[in-house]
């Protein structure tokens, strides 16, 4: 998307936030006047909150693509290790991971690692399947063109598998940000002091103050919105070949 | 150079495809396999390559046995070759990058291979087909013709001594095809390589085989084996012989049963 799309965009939402927020009047829908106030005013503990939950989210999306990549391109190259791990991942796919939440917690307490590993626990999936298939998917004659270069698994794997697989992981990474930044939210809302899903909570449902709520629900969007970002930019890097016209 | 020593090849549901199969290539000859589709065209040039083994008998490359890909033996074929996220210079450099990757094990890289810088010899190849200008593209983004140049390239920068070429003009129109061909031939001289090309055009045969094999129904047992002398020579494509030559081969091949499209 070009700069200028997301700075039209961007204040068009503002307009109708503003407008929204006129026609409401409540306390519960403050301006985005109000709200940036309370971003200046709270910035420094905002930042702390940011920085917090920015760490996780990112820890967290780096241990999913470590562990779903290689798992991906192993039961894509190896059609005996898909015929057993296929239907195990089918099977825990649909289940909405989120539910062992407290059992996490209970296991590993009101830890940063309970975070995490719910996090990954839900990326992991989303990142094997894509990966998965898109391995699979690679065309023999190029296997075989590779191959007859003198390519055994080992160089297979790092020459051809590694970098055709990049751009499903990156778009699995992609459709995972709003997830992990929504499960992120819901792992802070329990057993924390720091980070953003605790600075929402805390301000809407025990202070009561809405503009503060808002800013960390902003600062949320800027979390997600910034990650999404992160990795177009990264796939214009690593794989120039597909905005090559 | 090549030998095939009573091959067998059957494919899992059990239907053979070449029996007791001798075929011998000497030193920079070329060949041109012709025939109908599924009479086993491919499956030869796979075991050739070391890709597929036969199940009984043994292939033969400069007196090895071929049980897997031989370095020093070049693989060209139609389409989808080139990995479409590496430009033109990074796909032709692919097979020096993979040997310098291994070193000279002797199994993925000759024994003799010595780690060279890549970008010389890819340089130079790159200029030799002409297509040192679109270096820096990728594949999608250069034409048929240009792709096709670029895979040979990078089996050229190895320096192999036998080339087999799987239906490498097809997707290729008239002219290119012809200025393909021309290309193929002087580079089979100046290196003297063991041409080995499979296709399903009659054409393509008849201008780069020096021996042109024709295979029946399969199973495949006795190869028709046609001379061909006048093979390369750029003005044969407008003599008459060539055309009776076309229509010989034409002849020899077996009715070609209907294939769904």
């Amino acid at each position: 998307m070009q700069r200028r799309d997301i700075i039209i965009t961007t204040a068009i939402f503002l307009l109708a936030w503003q407008l929204l927020a006129m026609i409401v009047q409540r306390d519960i829908l403050p301006s985005p006047m109000q709200v940036a106030v309370a971003i200046v005013a709270q910035f420094g503990v905002l930042a702390q909150h940011f920085i917090a939950s920015a760490l996780r989210v990112i820890i967290s999306v780096i241990i999913a693509i470590a562990l779903a990549v290689p798992a991906g391109l192993a039961m894509g190259q190896m059609p005996r290790l898909n015929r057993i791990f296929s239907p195990i991942a089918y099977i825990i796919y649909p289940i909405p991971k989120i539910v062992f939440l407290p059992i996490v917690l209970l296991f590993f307490g009101a830890t940063d690692f309970s975070k995490v590993l719910m996090i990954v626990l839900i990326l992991f999936f989303q990142i094997l399947v894509p990966v998965r298939d898109d391995a699979a998917g690679i065309r023999p004659e190029l296997l075989n063109s590779v191959k007859s270069l003198g390519a055994g698994r080992r160089a297979l794997f790092r020459f051809v598998y590694l970098p055709a697989s990049l751009p499903a992981v990156l778009t699995a990474v992609r459709l995972s940000i709003g997830t992990a930044v929504a499960v992120l939210y819901i792992t802070e809302t329990t057993a924390t002091l720091l980070g953003l899903g605790y600075y929402i909570y805390l301000n809407a449902s025990t202070l009561f103050d809405y503009p503060a709520t808002y800013a960390g629900a902003v600062a949320m969007g800027v979390l997600g919105l910034l990650l999404y970002f992160f990795i177009d930019w990264l796939e214009r890097r690593l794989c120039p070949w597909k905005f090559a016209s | 150079m090549i030998e095939l020593r009573d091959v067998t090849f059957a494919y899992s549901t059990g239907k053979a495809v070449f029996e007791h199969f001798n075929w011998t290539a000497a030193r920079a000859e070329t060949w041109a396999v012709v025939g109908a589709s599924g009479g086993g065209k491919t499956t030869l040039l796979m075991m050739l390559a070391g890709l597929r083994l036969p199940t009984s008998g043994q292939v033969l490359i400069d007196g090895q046995i071929i049980e897997r890909p031989r370095p020093r033996t070049g693989l060209v074929l139609q389409e989808y070759g080139l990995l479409p996220w590496a430009t033109v210079a990074e796909n032709a450099a692919l097979g020096l990058k993979l040997r310098n990757y291994y070193g000279p094990d002797g199994r993925h890289a000759p024994a003799d291979h010595t780690v060279a810088p890549e970008k010389e010899r890819v340089d130079f190849w790159l200029n030799r087909l002409g297509i040192a200008a679109v270096r820096n593209r990728f594949p999608a983004q250069i034409s048929g013709g240009q792709r096709q140049r670029a895979a040979i390239a990078r089996t050229l920068a190895l320096k192999p001594d036998v080339l087999l070429m799987d239906e490498p003009f097809a997707a290729l129109d008239a002219p290119t095809r012809e200025d393909l061909q021309n290309l193929t031939f002087e580079l089979q001289r100046e290196h003297q390589l063991t041409l080995v090309i499979v296709t399903h055009n009659i054409e393509d045969a008849v201008f780069l085989g020096q021996h042109i094999m024709v295979l029946g129904v399969p199973p495949q047992t006795l190869p028709a084996i046609i001379a061909n002398p006048q093979a390369g020579d750029a003005e044969y494509r407008s003599q008459p012989a060539f055309f009776q030559m076309c229509s010989d081969v034409r002849r020899r091949l077996p009715a070609q049963t209907a294939q769904p499209a």
